[in-house]
């Protein structure tokens, strides 16, 4: 007796990259038994490794439009780029990791296991093509990031942001569920290429199907930390290990905008007078809130926390035209957000090495005459962050404000425009605060070889990139082409 | 016995709302957590409504794929609720509030 497998789809190769990084979940895990606990930082040169193997295996996907597994997932030029972006945040995560873990007393094998998982659930968002692998994406990262914002046991912030995260995290996954039922009844499939095809013009008044994809949105908008829906953002990110913050900051964003792009821009497009005006409203709240709210706080994780908020506005915007060139424009910005941002969170994560009050901005008093290295690729990310040329933040609004100009949306860019010059204040006030007299002598740990190094090659992408945009901007625009 | 689609897809929405009027009233994480599992069951519900009616099989798939998410969520969620109480003997989520702004 056999069995065909043909016309099932079965393609290792397009999801390569995906088993590698669990592989290597896996090995790590039973390594983890045997490695004597003064040695946990091989844990992390196996996870690199791993990832590194993993990155190499995307390259391959760069060009192809390869769907497999009965078109669930697919290998093209976008999930290669988010492959790439998502494996170069873990690794640089899991070389800022040992030291900062060891300080806090936190150095279990467990966390390179949970990275890698909460890594691999991003990739499969980035590659879904179906409604069921982006919900298994998406929890497969929450499930993971769920346990590592609580990962300091002993610590009752970062128990209280684990809770906070998996509550509003499950709630938020009831809507994306739900949504979803109501688009799978609506058009009778899964697959967004099936759902694309059902989806015609007259569609735009199938009630159902509307309902469902705003439903779909708050799920997704939850993830991405786009206001009405970011209320767990602040209290998440600044009671989760700041090392955990750094990585969550910027992965989950970008894996989450992937789906994104490819649920409105290339399943919907036929409809998109029907999503564009609420997609606008989330990007202009996020924009307020993020930007309004993050002048006002004193611990810098949080106010980083708002500044993620406003960047998700930023990033939305480049969704509302619905055309290639605002998407190359939202792969350009996301790319450049997790430089950046990356950036801003690491330096936080070094000197947070030092203990739990450090987030606090008093802290920073004088930095620049205590630790002139960190407050001055400090003072680089915050640039950045506010879009100050020559830095890459400021090709990244430009892009993003071009599109909009191209396709003739005002209103949002106006808001945009104003916010940025908002935002000004509070990225320059902790450069201000860092060249500010000190007030006396604070107790200091060294940084460490690898996170200088993570942190110097950071900052020498955020400016060369600023420099030299059109290197990311190719691959972004190529990568952006996205149809069914 | 026939019976019209929407009275399914009717009890699977009170259900949701339930779940979510749940969770934002009670105060207890754990009751706050089934809230969540209810709005699960609504969305498992409505998925096998769609699938007999649509007579697809995708609906039901998806229904056993949330029904197993749920089960590891659950898992981590209750361990998370566990080392919430043990580090901090709370049990109200509104008296969790160490970080305001």
């Amino acid at each position: 007796m056999t069995i065909n497998l043909s016309g099932l789809g079965i393609d290792y190769g397009a999801i390569l990259p995906e088993l590698i990084v669990v592989g290597t979940a896996i090995v790590v895990l039973f390594l983890d038994l045997v490695v004597p606990a003064d040695r946990r930082g091989w844990l992390a040169g196996v996870t690199v490794v791993g990832l590194l193997a993993a990155l190499a295996a995307s390259f391959p996907l760069w060009g192809q439009d390869r769907a497999a597994f009965g078109d669930t997932v697919i290998a093209d030029s976008l999930a290669a780029f988010f492959n790439v972006l998502l494996i170069a945040i873990t690794i640089l995560t899991a070389l800022i990791s040992p030291r900062f873990l060891r300080a806090l007393d936190l150095d279990y094998g467990e966390y390179y296991i949970l990275l890698l998982g909460a890594t691999a659930g991003m990739m499969l968002l980035a590659a879904a093509t179906s409604l069921m692998t982006i919900f298994l994406g998406i929890e497969l990262l929450s499930v993971c990031l769920y346990v590592l914002s609580g990962f300091a046991r002993t610590a009752l912030r970062s128990q209280e942001a684990a809770l906070k995260y998996l509550l509003l995290g499950g709630f938020a996954t009831g809507f994306l569920l739900y949504g979803m039922a109501l688009i799978y009844g609506a058009t009778g499939s899964t697959t967004l290429r099936a759902i694309a095809a059902a989806t015609t013009t007259a569609a735009a008044s199938n009630v159902l199907l509307l309902v469902g994809i705003a439903l779909l949105s708050v799920g997704l908008a939850f993830k991405v930390s786009a206001a009405p829906f970011h209320m767990w953002t602040p209290d998440v990110y600044e009671g989760a290990p700041t090392v955990v913050t750094t990585f969550m900051s910027v992965a989950t964003k970008a894996a989450a905008f992937a789906a994104i792009g490819r649920i409105f821009i290339a399943t919907f497009p036929s409809i998109s007078s029907r999503w564009y005006f609420p997609l606008a409203l989330i990007a202009i709240f996020s924009l307020f809130i993020g930007n309004l709210v993050a002048i006002t706080q004193d611990n810098i994780k949080r106010m980083l926390a708002y500044s993620g908020i406003a960047h998700a506005g930023y990033i939305l915007l480049g969704i509302l035209p619905g055309t290639t060139q605002g998407f190359t424009a939202t792969l350009f910005y996301i790319a450049a957000y997790a430089v950046m941002n990356f950036g801003a969170f690491a330096v936080v994560t070094a000197i947070g090495a030092g203990g739990e009050q450090t987030a606090d901005l008093s802290y920073w008093r004088g930095l620049f005459y205590r630790r002139p290295f960190l407050a001055t690729v400090m003072t680089i990310f915050m640039l950045s962050l506010a879009g100050i040329p020559p830095t890459v933040g400021f090709f990244a609004k430009l892009f993003v404000f071009q599109s909009l100009v191209t396709a003739q949306i005002w209103a949002p860019l106006v808001v945009a425009v104003i916010m940025t010059i908002v935002s000004f204040y509070y990225y320059l006030r902790v450069i201000v605060v860092m060249l500010a007299q000190p007030d006396g002598a604070v107790a200091e740990n060294r940084v460490g070889f690898s996170t200088s190094t993570v942190l110097g090659a950071v900052a020498v992408a955020t400016v060369f990139l600023g420099l030299f945009p059109s290197v990311v901007l190719d691959w972004a625009s190529h990568a952006a082409s996205l149809h069914f | 016995m026939p019976v019209p689609a929407y009275t399914f897809l009717l009890l699977s929405g009170a259900v949701f709302t339930l779940g979510a009027i749940g969770f934002m009233v009670r105060r207890n994480p754990l009751v706050v957590f089934m809230c969540i599992e209810l709005m699960l069951n609504a969305v498992n519900l409505a998925f096998a409504t769609m699938s007999r009616y649509l007579n697809s099989l995708d609906g039901v798939v998806f229904a056993f794929l949330v029904i197993t998410v749920a089960a590891a969520e659950v898992v981590v969620g209750i361990a998370i609720i566990v080392q919430v109480y043990r580090a901090g003997r709370q049990m109200d989520v509104d008296e969790l509030d160490l970080m305001k702004e």
